[in-house]
């Protein structure tokens, strides 16, 4: 184990952050911390990172809505 | 803990200091000089009557007053200081193992009969005891030269010189509590302190972009992995309030050092400084 951790410098880094996020998280979790902070809001489309599929949709409906947008400009004449 | 070692950790706190001599000398002796001409000028441009009536309200307010309870109006002249110290010690600690691999220095200390964790040991030492003694003693001869000039001032308009005498002993406790603040400071910030010395042992080029880029990633992963914001919660309860830090009373100084924050704090950076002995042995 101890040969792993101290393969080089990466995996150390790396069991160093693990180690430091898991007792921040941990202590988080134990002592009732609040858990978010910040919401990120973004006005021009909804995007969670724990639901991709969701986010693949939402982007096809969007991408659906401009298109039907831009055939509804070019049949009235407008560019 | 026998002699030799503590001549060993003497011998690398005293060569932190003479390495890094502007920064933690050179640095507040600048600041101090700034304070003292621009006092002198605005000292200058005042009439005289007006300077006079100035002095004489100083002295009946500082006299027979306790310096204790004085003190903390001096903390004000002390936030330039603090603040020097705070992005002085950022550098310094961001700089100081890189250079040491940058420059192959690091060849030669492994070579000594020292050890990694006191070579970063020293570095903590440095910045939470050392670094604010400098810093105090600066502020203090800031502090003589300023009533040399003010009981000239008071003795050439014939005001009481008493309350100033007053004021010096107030001007003298405070440093006490600017001490004790950067103390608490340090240690209430010394995940800062680990993180910093981490990457400084650990990047290749530039450290700083190092700590400040994986901090935001490993910000970004806590989200998407656990769903959670606590480490930009944690960072946010330790850095948006000074007065979590800085000391205003005596009475408070235990209280501020022994409370589960600073403690949890003390464990968060122990981690990080371990991370950061460790990786000291990568050299290359």
């Amino acid at each position: 184990m101890k040969n792993i951790i101290l393969k080089n410098r990466y995996t150390l880094l790396v069991v160093t952050l693990v180690v430091y996020l898991g007792v921040l998280v941990a202590e988080g979790a134990i002592t009732g911390r609040e858990v978010r902070v910040f919401e990120f809001e973004n006005p021009f489309f909804d995007f969670n990172v724990n639901n991709f599929e969701g986010f693949g949709e939402s982007r096809s409906d969007s991408d659906r809505d401009r298109d039907r947008d831009e055939d509804r400009d070019e049949a009235s004449g407008d560019v | 803990m026998d002699r030799f070692t503590i001549v060993q950790f003497y011998a690398l706190l005293r060569r932190e200091v003479l390495e890094h001599r502007n920064l933690f000398i050179g640095a507040p002796a600048v600041v101090a000089l700034l304070i003292l001409v621009a006092t002198s000028w605005v000292a200058m441009q005042i009439d005289e009557t007006q300077l006079a009536e100035g002095l004489s309200y100083i002295s009946v307010l500082f006299d027979g007053l306790s310096p204790f309870d004085m003190a903390p109006f001096f903390m004000l002249l002390a936030i330039p200081f603090m603040l020097t110290l705070y992005i002085c010690s950022a550098i310094y600690l961001i700089n100081t193992l890189f250079q040491d691999r940058k420059e192959m220095s690091i060849l030669f200390w492994q070579s000594m009969p020292v050890s990694n964790l006191q070579t970063v040991l020293s570095k903590v030492f440095t910045v939470v005891i050392v670094a604010p003694i400098f810093y105090v003693l600066i502020i203090f001869a800031m502090y003589l030269i300023g009533m040399i000039l003010l009981t000239i001032l008071v003795v050439s308009n014939e005001v009481d010189l008493v309350g100033i005498g007053w004021m010096f002993l107030a001007a003298i406790a405070s440093l006490v509590l600017i001490y004790c603040s950067a103390l608490v400071t340090s240690l209430w910030l010394l995940p800062t302190i680990g993180w910093l010395l981490l990457f400084s042992a650990f990047a290749k080029k530039t450290p700083l972009l190092w700590a400040g880029g994986v901090f935001i990633l490993v910000g970004f992963f806590e989200d998407f992995i656990f769903g959670t914001q606590y480490l930009a919660n944690w960072v946010q309860s330790r850095a948006a309030n000074p007065n979590q830090y800085l000391i205003f009373e005596f009475q408070s100084l235990l209280e501020r050092i022994f409370n589960y924050e600073t403690l949890f704090g003390i464990v968060v950076g122990s981690v990080l400084i371990t991370g950061a002995v460790y990786m000291r042995r990568f050299t290359d």
